[in-house]
């Protein structure tokens, strides 16, 4: 049966190699599992990282990420910086329409903008742009229809990014039609190559093709650049066990998938295409500040000369390793962020030495949240064991974890941080005062401090080197990888490709036989 | 009967209320911020700040309970941290799901589980009473989730009969939805088949053994007769109280199934809400369950009376 399936989904391939693009483009449905299910349909308001990547493809905000992590137009056809970095005018396309049938105005951008800075829309960036933790933006003006002027305090290379932000929905352009009489949130009416038709909790999500889209030109680029859609439908099951969507793709019910990176093999085997795409996710072992006996330098320095960590990426299925914070598809990927601790189990030992450990029991958390998260513990825990390092793993659960993560009341953790998808930020997540933070090094928060308001990229570039340099020595945390992003597609999905960004675009998707 | 009827309803009240302050206690013993898990590592002490504020979190637990339980006397469950859903109607539309599953199930159970216990018990040590002991044995031995995969592999991938995920209600498409039950009630009504089926050979026997049984044989009764007006009447009470738990247990939701299945029952909804701390679902949920296990034993209580005309209430 299966090796049936399999010259069946080769002669599917071999036809559409054979048939011009046109006869692939013929709409139909894709079927997606997912194991958790969204948590609303309102962007950037309530939200998870499946929330956010199901409605980027459903509205659109002035601007967007691309495959390298910087920023660029996506509702806006250009945008322009004033000298001083105070002033962004951002030109709209023209004759984008709304799933509701009207035009995008620059008049829609600035009801959508005041909807979002508005206290009671709980939007979660809000704080971003009112000057509580980060610019204020002074005034939004509309010269014309097609014209918004955004004004803010100051200069900021984080304005743009955080207007991309997944989590902040991409500051998505809805329709006022998105609202119900009393302004309470209906469903989104925004300008994407979806409309959202029906959400089911628990059970399945529907979204269909909008006729009436207008893509922008330019190559695929992250979420900017063209937008064509070629099937009709996109049904999300919600699918919990990860166990049970695998049997649902191997029954031919489900076509497309995220799977673990322990999955891909297996997957592979059975004969589906699998992608995997790196992320700035980053895996990593947080060690407390706030416990008196792993403030000890040279132990901390010992943990990381102790692990290998090519091997630990290797038996994780991961191709390399990335000890700094800063993703390698990043522009801030430099020479200097390629730098690791080297692992060297003599000098580990010799560390050891110096920090005085006598075979003291360590505390590792971790949980199952991803496989990852567990299976990078016990294999680093085998190898801290090797030089003679006492690591005994206490596994929670998730919520458990986070609550010691909050409160630093921990020796070291399995972590996993999500994407953050600029310098400042990727050093801003681990470090600061804040009792969940593991780095305060004053001239450390200094560096980020001037990495947070520095808008030349190249001494943006050199702050950063010089931030890792001091994070290899100092060891508040030991970096293992960036986590790559595994997708498994049935033999009818053609034209899937993934991005840096980890959220699935379900845009230039075809399906086959 | 109705008097203990209405009597046993009411003592349900301070039976909730109890349920309803061990519950709401014991969820926030157990460590994990329901805010802090929404933000997860995301970074913004003003956006938990907010976050808590908004969920009513920063209040302190007693007047969290009072609020809680006002809201509840007034039928209002609360709203769903996790999906912003309204908890009742959650409960209400997962229920659906829960109950025709499970309700297929004991049905499916109870018409397999009672003829081959009595057979059993009455062939006992023949290769029909070993064959029908061990299978029950087998069923009982196997974890479900695993003969759930099983299911699916054979039934789904292999043969291509049956759908492996996925629901549709009965009420809206009777035939569409039959299909997607077939597994998910079969995996239930294996496992639950065979506790009831061995519960009720032993029973069986013991009433085998007793004099009446003798004499109305004695009289020139057929088996027949014997086993159906003599026999399983009296062996089916205790089987009753199995099956009342077994169903209680279940309507609270079969979440290994459900899981297995995706299907969006009440397990699954409170599983999700365990991970994800949602304090208005859980407690919801527990309610529920609590009252749905009452209810359950309420009406085995009254149905004894149906097969055992002994039992005076």
């Amino acid at each position: 049966m299966q090796s049936a399936r399999r010259y069946l989904g080769a002669a599917a391939i071999g036809v559409a190699v054979l048939m011009p693009a046109a006869a692939l483009a013929a709409g139909g449905t894709l079927r997606i599992a997912t194991q958790s299910d969204i948590r609303s349909t309102n962007p950037g308001v309530d939200r998870s990282g499946f929330t956010d990547a199901l409605h980027l493809n459903i509205v659109e905000g002035l601007v967007g990420y691309k495959d390298d992590l910087s920023v660029g137009p996506v509702l806006a056809e250009s945008m322009e910086v004033s000298d001083d970095g105070l002033t962004y005018t951002f030109k709209l396309r023209e004759g984008v329409k709304f799933h509701n049938g009207d035009t995008l105005t620059s008049a829609h951008v600035k009801a959508a903008w005041d909807r979002y800075m508005d206290a009671g829309t709980k939007w979660r960036c809000r704080t971003r742009f009112n000057g509580e933790d980060g610019v204020n933006v002074t005034a939004v003006e509309t010269p014309d229809d097609l014209t918004v002027v955004y004004r803010i305090d100051r200069p900021s290379p984080l304005f743009l990014k955080d207007m991309a932000r997944f989590d902040c929905g991409g500051t998505g352009i809805v329709h006022v039609e998105s609202l119900k009489a009393d302004g309470a949130w209906d469903r989104p009416i925004g300008t994407g190559p979806f409309v959202f038709v029906e959400w089911q909790p628990g059970q399945r999500i529907v979204l269909e093709k909008f006729a009436d889209y207008t893509p922008a030109d330019g190559p695929m680029d992250g979420y900017t650049g063209k937008r064509e859609v070629f099937v009709d439908r996109l049904v999300f099951n919600v699918v919990p066990d990860a166990a049970s969507g695998k049997a649902a793709m191997r029954a031919g019910e489900i076509d497309f998938m995220s799977i673990s990176t322990s999955d891909v093999q297996e997957m592979r085997d059975a004969g589906f295409e699998v992608v995997v795409q790196q992320t700035p996710a980053w895996g990593s072992f947080l060690i407390s500040r706030h416990d008196a006996f792993m403030n000890n330098r040279p132990l901390r320095q010992a943990l990381a000369a102790a692990l290998d960590v090519d091997e630990l990426a290797s038996l994780m299925g991961y191709d390399s390793h990335n000890a700094s914070p800063i993703p390698p598809m990043s522009q801030y990927y430099t020479k200097t962020q390629r730098m690791t601790y080297g692992y060297d189990p003599d000098r580990a030992k010799a560390l050891l030495k110096e920090a005085g450990y006598n075979g003291e029991p360590i505390k590792l958390i971790t949980s199952r949240r991803s496989p990852t998260i567990f299976n990078q513990a016990v294999v680093a825990q085998s190898m801290w064991q090797a030089v003679g390092l006492n690591i005994e793993i206490e596994v929670l659960d998730w919520g458990a974890q986070l609550d010691l993560y909050r409160s630093g009341d921990y020796q070291i953790q399995s972590f996993g941080f999500s994407p953050r998808l600029d310098p400042a930020l990727s050093w801003d997540m681990f470090s600061g005062t804040q009792t969940r933070k593991v780095w305060a090094d004053e001239a450390a928060l200094a560096k980020i401090g001037e990495l947070m308001n520095e808008t030349d990229t190249a001494k943006r570039a050199t702050i950063s080197d010089t931030l890792h340099e001091m994070f290899l020595e100092q060891v508040p945390a030991i970096g293992l990888y960036s986590q790559p992003q595994s997708t498994a597609l049935s033999s009818r999905v053609k034209g899937f490709e993934a991005w840096p960004g980890g959220r699935s675009r379900f845009w230039g998707i075809s399906l086959g036989e | 009967m109705w008097q203990y009827a209405i009597r046993r309803l009411l003592m349900t009240i301070p039976t909730l209320l109890l349920v309803s302050v061990i519950v709401f206690l014991l969820i926030r013993l157990i460590p994990g911020d329901p805010a802090a898990i929404m933000l997860n590592d995301l970074d913004s002490d003003i956006a938990l700040e907010d976050m808590r504020r908004e969920l009513g979190l920063d209040k302190p637990i007693p007047v969290q309970f009072l609020i809680w339980l006002g809201n509840m006397l007034s039928g209002d469950l609360g709203v769903s941290i996790n999906t912003g859903e309204p908890v009742l109607l959650a409960i209400v539309s997962r229920f659906e799901v829960t109950a025709t599953v499970t309700g297929l199930a004991i049905l499916a159970a109870v018409l397999l589980a009672v003829p081959a216990g009595i057979i059993a018990a009455w062939r006992q040590n023949s290769l029909t009473d070993y064959s029908i002991v061990f299978v029950s044995i087998l069923f009982l031995s196997l974890p479900s989730f695993w003969l759930g995969l099983m299911m699916i592999y054979l039934f789904a991938i292999t043969l291509g009969w049956l759908p492996s995920i996925g629901y549709v209600s009965v009420i809206e498409d009777f035939t569409g939805g039959i299909v997607y039950l077939i597994m998910p009630v079969a995996t239930l009504a294996l496992v639950e088949m065979a506790m009831i089926a061995r519960m009720l050979r032993s029973q069986t026997l013991e009433v085998l053994r007793l004099e009446y049984v003798t004499h109305a044989r004695a009289k020139g009764l057929s088996e027949g007769v014997v086993l159906t007006r003599h026999v399983f009447k009296n062996a089916f009470g205790p089987a009753l109280t199995v099956i009342g738990l077994i169903l209680g247990g279940l309507l609270g939701g079969a979440s290994v199934t459900e899981t297995v299945f995706s299907l969006p029952g009440v397990g699954r909804l409170l599983v999700d809400a365990i991970y994800a701390r949602d304090y208005p679902v859980l407690q919801g949920c527990l309610l529920f369950i609590a009252f749905i296990y009452v209810m359950v034993n309420l009406i085995v209580d009254l149905l004894y009376m149906v097969f055992d005309p002994r039992v005076r209430i």
